[in-house]
């Protein structure tokens, strides 16, 4: 086998132009399908991360009215309970789930205000003790809220830099007192973002999940709720997921327990998870099957260079009639002369293969410059690409070969 | 006995009509023997020679070589008994000319399956023995006719083959490289090695211990060993 790879390269490096305009079909096919998989690649984790967000992997799960979300006006939803903190721990406690936190919100509020100042817009939510870790938050002045606010059902409140900003602009928030619906509320503290969390931000959509913070929000104990909208209205999540690729069935779990706080005789409610892996991957199969189509016509490219190779095998085979003969009436084996002509047409169309390969890379890098859009390197592909190259040498080496082998080596020997 | 043909036959169709190549062929070829099988262009020498070196088998007859009878003998056997019993040497050296002489001697080894390593040791060792220890890494391209044939002969010497068999082997040399190779072969022959040699030549003939002449497909006069035809067969007429 080595002395058949040793002919084979030095066979190849003898005709080092025949060599490479042979290769020309396979390089050519293999650059196109590489750079469309690099392509492909690349915009389906661009969709990933657009949609889902780098570092962020969790699963919000509302509730709905039809296919709407459902907006809290201040009234008792006879068909609805809490998430019962069995629920909750019952959730926590689902494979691959990290953490899960249940909370009241209202956005676009108009009844939080310090002094003359309002927050206009804002957003405020009602927040378990679970809430900051699980959506990346961290207390940066003062303190967050503890066991005791809980019990006591103290009027405490965290803000973030923007709701201090508009409330209490040049002074410390921290120790001031707001008004909530009228009830006074201390501010313990300020929060935000950990640093180490770092959604990428892509659309407008991101930005409004993620920073919103133009408008400020307020974070109440979720046991204030009532205090201020007068019910103990049922719950929202957020339940992060340990992997991406989990968030999908998590939610999907998640929602399941959620259900059961909705009494099922004639409502329209339920509690929906927002899928974003799954929209992802319904984008992501978009763009595939349109690039799909993109591979076949580059197998085609493919198919022409082995046909290419088929023909340069026989030329050869003819060419080197009489080494055959001589290596025949020297006692080779026909099977010898078939692999001997197989390895040659099978290590030319790798060569091929491999700087197809580096060719498609190449391409992708300058078609991401110039569109704009990622380049996704797909390891498998390459090694598939490569392997898909030799089967192609193989394949079409295989009638010249057997042609070789075949001679008579009486007929070989005389042939001039 | 190393080589012996019994009432061998070999026929070629040719459309619709048959050719007798040879007829009714009997020889007995000792060890150690040096045979010149001579004849002229068409009475059927090369496929004598092709048969012996085992690139054909005979339409009918048996052919006993080593104490075998390899007559119906798969392609398979046949290139095995190339490998191990015989060596060719031919009229224009059939050299690859893209390996050295020492890779060229290599070849039958690698066939053969012999380690790397032992390969050059033993490769190094037979053109030392030709005479061309100075000559290992050259091209063919880089060697004289005489150098070239007496590579070959490293080569087909490389398996340690019962016969040794020639064609034309002097046939592309000048003189001065003829007598060179000439002497190569009666010095093997010397050491004990059975030689069978196809020459148009009769200078070159007269060098073997003993010649075959060839006429029309039929061995004509052996000057050693005529074997009589079997007991109640008929010796064909002369029909090509």
């Amino acid at each position: 086998m080595r002395e058949n790879l040793v002919e084979a390269l030095q066979e190849i490096w003898s005709h080092k132009m025949r060599s490479f305009l042979t290769m020309l079909g396979v390089i050519i096919g293999i650059a196109s399908i590489i750079a469309i998989v690099s392509t492909i690649k690349g915009t389906n984790d661009q969709i990933m991360k657009d949609l889902v967000g780098k570092g962020n992997n969790n699963v919000s799960i509302s509730l709905y009215q039809g296919d709407y979300e459902y907006y809290f006006e201040g009234d008792t939803v006879s068909e609805i309970t809490q998430v019962t903190e069995e629920q909750q721990e019952e959730i926590r406690s689902i494979e691959h789930v990290e953490d899960a936190t249940f909370y009241n919100s209202r956005t676009y509020v108009d009844n939080i205000s310090a002094g003359s100042k309002v927050l206009s817009g804002g957003k405020i939510y009602g927040i378990d003790t679970h809430y900051l870790n699980t959506c990346g938050y961290v207390v940066y002045q003062g303190r967050a809220f503890v066991d005791i606010d809980y019990k006591k059902c103290n009027k405490v409140a965290l803000l973030d830099s923007t709701a201090a900003d508009i409330l209490f602009p040049g002074e410390n928030a921290v120790g001031q007192t707001l008004e909530i619906s009228g009830e006074p509320f201390i501010i313990v503290g300020l929060y935000q973002q950990q640093t180490a969390f770092e959604p990428d931000i892509q659309n407008l959509s991101d930005y409004e999940t993620y920073y919103t913070e133009s408008y400020g929000t307020v974070l109440i104990p979720n046991v204030d709720w009532a205090i201020c909208y007068k019910y103990d209205e049922p719950q929202n999540a957020f339940v992060r997921a340990d992997d991406t690729e989990n968030m999908s069935a998590i939610g999907k779990s998640a929602q399941k327990i959620m259900q059961e706080c909705i009494s099922s005789s004639g409502t329209d409610l339920t509690y929906t998870a927002e899928d974003l892996v799954e929209e992802a991957k319904q984008q992501q199969q978009l763009s595939n099957s349109t690039n799909n189509l993109l591979i076949w016509v580059a197998s085609i490219a493919l198919l022409v260079g082995g046909i290419g190779v088929m023909n340069i095998m026989l030329v050869s085979v003819t060419e080197r009639t009489r080494e055959i003969g001589l290596k025949r009436s020297l006692g080779a084996r026909r099977r010898r002369i078939l692999m001997q002509f197989l390895t040659e047409s099978a290590v030319l169309t790798s060569l091929g293969g491999v700087l197809g390969v580096v060719i498609g890379i190449v391409m992708a890098v300058i078609i991401s410059n110039i569109s704009g859009t990622p380049v996704g390197i797909s390891v498998p592909a390459i090694v598939v690409s490569v392997a898909f190259s030799m089967v192609i040498g193989i394949l079409f080496g295989l009638l010249p070969s057997v042609k070789a082998a075949n001679l008579n080596p009486i007929d070989a020997l005389r042939r001039e | 006995m190393i080589l012996e043909m019994k009432n061998v036959y070999k026929d070629f169709p040719q459309g619709d009509f048959t050719v007798n190549v040879l007829k009714h062929i009997n020889i007995q070829i000792q060890e150690g023997d040096y045979v010149a099988i001579t004849g002229p262009s068409g009475s059927g020498k090369t496929t004598m020679m092709n048969l012996i070196g085992c690139l054909d088998s005979v339409t009918k007859g048996q052919m006993i070589l080593d104490g075998e009878d390899v007559s119906s003998y798969t392609d398979n056997q046949l290139s095995d008994l190339r490998l191990h019993k015989i060596g060719f040497v031919f009229q224009n050296f059939e050299l690859l000319g893209q390996k050295s002489a020492i890779k060229n001697v290599c070849v039958p080894l690698a066939f053969a399956g012999v380690p790397k390593k032992e390969q050059m040791e033993r490769a190094k060792e037979a053109l030392e023995r030709v005479g061309l220890g100075e000559r290992l890494d050259f091209k063919p391209n880089q060697l004289s006719g005489g150098q070239k044939q007496r590579v070959a002969i490293a080569r087909a010497m490389i398996n340690r083959p019962r016969i040794l068999l020639a064609d034309e082997p002097t046939g592309a040399l000048d003189s001065a490289s003829g007598k060179a190779v000439m002497e190569l072969f009666q010095q093997l022959n010397d050491e004990g090695t059975t030689i069978i040699m196809i020459t148009h030549d009769a200078d070159v003939a007269a060098k073997a211990k003993r010649r075959a002449v060839m006429r029309d497909g039929i061995l004509t006069s052996d000057d050693e060993t005529l074997v009589p035809p079997y007991e109640g067969e008929e010796v064909p007429e002369n029909d090509q």
